[in-house]
């Protein structure tokens, strides 16, 4: 048979010969999974704020079989909300067979207080990922014992300050190999200062604008299991900011990490990593802060890669409903221009509310597309908007090279429905190399998308070992070479599977691929390891120095 | 949560600019029973205290009238016009939902509703009376032009466009583009990143309108996109002395603010970077 032949072959397996794409993603109901975790958003007629904001999930490797767990954040015990029955947050196993099984309380990982997000990363460089829980009330380290369970060490840690927490980011600021925290913080507040948002009588949960902002926190990592308070000696804690999502990555090429912080009806925040243990925040200059008119959006998720193949990073903003999703690109000057209208994401997001989100190559073709759920901040706006919808469909951006295409149904039944959704993160969970997608739902379950494999295009995933945010993985497949910067954080209140999946089109071999360490403080570049002639379709595994096995 | 936006123009555009509804002819008025011409004296007299910005006292006069007369349509328009005015869109959408019940083949009611669904952020209902009041005065600009905004704020940039341009086209017939109009369709084609054709509108908005806030500072926003700084900053310094209207001095200043700041005028920029954040802030979107 010749190409064309097998090119056409191959087309009628994948449409089924009826001219229709199979659907990229389909949904694993709790039946088949067994995860049966229900966010409960302590809905109260009063409506504080605090209900509408989780849940976060992580996609982690909790027990290092080599396979991808879950955790789920969980709404808890706090000023306004008393639960009936005790809340937890909630850890599931993977068995391997595309089953779960709940370890929570095995684990020692229920959480306390109110649930919001979740960072998984090797804070101790011990090679066992640990877990970082934000809340409403005080946040949670949860150290891994190596055995299958966890240890609460936020005290030692220096980690519990009070407050309303919301994404946190795990990366190494200052580069001396131990991973420093972000923890963003949103609006001041406590049940004293709620507000009333009435409407016909009817409370609403009100505009982010009605509370006072607060300052983010900034740890550094002492490298003995304590951190310290750097927050104002950075400069990070000097910024009054309500924020939401956070993503860390390099913006200028020069080897330190910075930091995007989208903020909720304020500026949004790009902290310049200046090299000596202090940032810049540069949000006005960079124009990331504000819409074209000076207008502060309702920032929540964000995400930075570099979706146009330029080697610079760009960043990405999901916004409020009719504030149109930002999608920055990187001018190469520390200054971005919102492409939201050029590439069809303006329009596209106009109507919704968009939270979790995550840049990915889900067909391989090399270039990143882009994942975003939605739902409308008020499960009561139905009642005062003919337009808006509580409930919001996922979006799935095809990257077409200078146009970002919502597939809509196309992509998948989950696609054709509307979800609460919040926190977003993509992973793969069952190991065959594709990415799937778990999206966690306000006061709702979760959902769990699994990638049908629907295209024909090659792969190779790449998991670092130790501290590998800040480096850059590049390769050349079929003789076109892409690069990918490898970032911390991201998405909304969530943590994504660390391992990378590199898009090789038709490929099956990599020609090369490369891997630039980050640099110790020290230094001003760091190792390079090279492989040649690498074989597709399946994962492996480097250490700085070491070889992919 | 409500977060109510201010409308793309101002409510004066049509609210108070248009006309009343055509006086009753005299062998109407004499085919009338005493209540109904009673109802129409008072109408009548709610229209005068209206012009006269007496609003209090026309509505008075105006439920006297529908009390005698609740199928009177001037009086029930003349009233949603009243409500819309004091931020009562659930009276006013009443009342022209009965007016629309009583006389369905006026497109003027039609559209009446549909603006006020539209200036209550109700996009949705704001769309089929729009549409219906196009098939019924199909060469009514106004009409294409709400229905622009309506389509653009349904996120249906493609049938916005087409209305945009179906009522400059009938503006031209009509012998006077409006500036505002092209603004509002320039604004659509600058969220569309298409700043090329969206320049070429403000500039036929400028030649229309040479003092229009507006069109100066668009033009400035379209000038910083294409970093023409010293010419993005005569234009937004232009627009900072000219009478306001939809565009806020905050807008103004921000678009001096990093006009400045990209022509390494670092000072300047300051100042007005300082003027953009003591002002109000805009929930311009």
């Amino acid at each position: 048979m010749g190409k064309f032949g097998v090119a056409l072959s191959l087309l009628l397996l994948l449409t089924g010969g009826e001219g229709t794409p199979p659907p990229l993603f389909e949904i694993v109901p709790p039946s088949k999974s067994n995860v049966n975790f229900v966010h409960n958003n302590a809905l109260s007629p009063r409506r504080y704020l605090p209900e509408s904001i989780g849940p976060g999930v992580a996609i982690f490797d909790y027990d290092n079989d080599g396979w991808m767990d879950i955790y789920f954040t969980n709404s808890g015990p706090c000023d306004f909300f008393q639960p009936k029955e005790p809340l937890r947050n909630a850890l599931y196993r993977n068995n391997r067979d595309g089953t779960y099984t709940d370890v929570t309380e095995k684990a020692g990982v229920v959480g306390r207080d109110f649930g919001i997000g979740v960072a998984a990363a090797d804070y101790n460089r011990d090679g066992w990922a640990d877990l970082f829980v934000t809340n409403y009330g005080t946040n949670i380290l949860y150290r891994n014992n190596k055995n299958g369970t966890f240890t609460d060490v936020t005290k030692e840690a220096g980690l519990g300050a009070p407050g309303l927490y919301t994404s946190s980011v795990w990366f190494d600021y200052d580069r001396d190999g131990a991973l420093d925290l972000f923890v963003g913080h949103f609006v001041k507040y406590s049940q004293s200062l709620e507000r009333k948002c009435e409407y016909n009588g009817v409370q609403h949960y009100c505009y982010p604008l009605s509370y006072d902002p607060f300052p983010s926190k900034l740890y550094r990592n002492n490298g003995d299991g304590a951190f310290t308070d750097v927050s104002e000696a950075s400069g990070v804690g000097k910024q009054m900011g309500k924020s939401f999502g956070a993503v860390a990555t390099d913006i200028n090429n020069d080897g330190w990490l910075d930091l995007f912080v989208a903020n909720d009806s304020v500026p949004n925040f790009l902290f310049l990593n200046q090299g000596d243990g202090s940032f810049k925040e540069i949000g006005f200059e960079a124009e990331v802060a504000f819409n074209p008119d000076g207008a502060a959006r309702s920032g929540m998720g964000v995400d930075a890669a570099d979706y146009d193949g330029d080697g610079l990073e760009d960043l990405f903003v999901a916004n409020f409903n009719r504030e149109r999703f930002s999608i920055y690109r990187n001018r190469g000057d520390n200054s971005f221009s919102d492409e939201a209208g050029q590439t069809g994401i303006g329009a596209a997001t106009q109507m919704f509310s968009g939270w979790g989100l995550r840049f990915f190559d889900f067909d391989f073709d090399g270039d990143l597309d882009l994942i975003v759920c939605n739902g409308h901040p008020d499960d009561l706006i139905e009642a005062v908007s003919t337009t808006l919808k509580h409930k919001e469909p996922i979006l799935l951006f095809e990257n077409r090279g200078q146009e970002f295409v919502n597939l809509g149904a196309a992509a998948g039944e989950a696609f054709a429905h509307d979800y609460p959704a919040r926190g977003l993160a993509v992973g793969d969970l069952n190991n065959d190399g594709y990415p799937d997608v778990v999206i966690g739902n306000n006061g709702a379950a979760p959902l769990l998308l699994h990638h049908t494999r629907a295209t024909s295009h090659h792969w190779v995933g790449l998991s670092l070992i130790g501290q590998a945010a800040g480096a850059r993985i590049t390769w050349s497949a079929g003789g076109v070479k892409r690069s990918r910067l490898k970032t911390a954080g991201g998405s909304y209140l969530s943590s994504h599977d660390p391992r990378e999946l590199l898009g090789l089109g038709a490929a099956k071999t990599v020609d090369w691929i490369e891997v630039r360490w980050p640099a110790p403080s020290k230094e001003r570049s760091g190792r390079v390891d090279r492989f040649e002639k690498v074989a597709a379709d399946r994962y492996y595994s480097l250490k700085e120095g070491g070889k992919l096995q | 949560m409500r977060r109510a936006l201010f409308p793309s123009l101002p409510l004066a555009v049509c609210f108070f600019t248009a006309a009343f509804p055509a006086a009753f002819s005299q062998a109407t008025a004499q085919s009338q029973s005493p209540r109904e011409r009673s109802a129409l004296a008072l109408y009548q007299k709610a229209a005068a205290l209206f012009q006269q910005r007496q609003y209090e006292q026309s509505l008075a006069a105006l439920d006297e009238a529908l009390k005698l007369n609740p199928r009177l349509v001037p009086a029930l328009t003349l009233k949603a016009r009243l409500a819309m005015a004091v931020n009562r869109f659930d009276v006013a959408k009443a009342s022209l939902q009965r007016a629309v019940e009583i006389e369905p083949g006026v497109a003027d009611n039609h559209f009446l509703l549909g603006f006020c669904n539209y200036v209550d952020n109700d996009f949705k209902n704001a769309l089929p009376p729009l549409e219906r009041s196009r098939q019924l005065k199909p060469d009514d600009a106004r009409t294409h032009f709400y229905l622009a905004l309506t389509l653009e704020a349904l996120a249906r940039a493609d049938d916005a466009i087409a209305s945009y341009e179906q009522s400059l086209k009938l503006e031209k017939n009509g012998g006077a583009i409006l500036a505002d109009t092209l603004v509002a369709y320039a604004r659509l084609l600058f969220t569309l990143g298409r700043y090329g054709e969206s320049e070429t509108l403000i500039d036929r908005a400028l030649a229309a309108a040479p003092d229009s806030r507006d069109a100066r500072y668009e033009k400035g926003r379209l000038l910083l996109e294409r970093r023409a700084y010293a010419e993005a900053i005569t234009y937004g310094k232009k627009a900072l002395e000219l009478p306001a209207a939809g565009t806020t001095e905050r807008q103004i200043h921000f678009l001096l603010a990093r006009a400045y700041a990209k022509s390494g005028q670092k000072e300047l920029a300051e100042i007005h970077l300082a003027k953009f954040r003591a002002a109000p802030p805009t929930l311009r979107r």
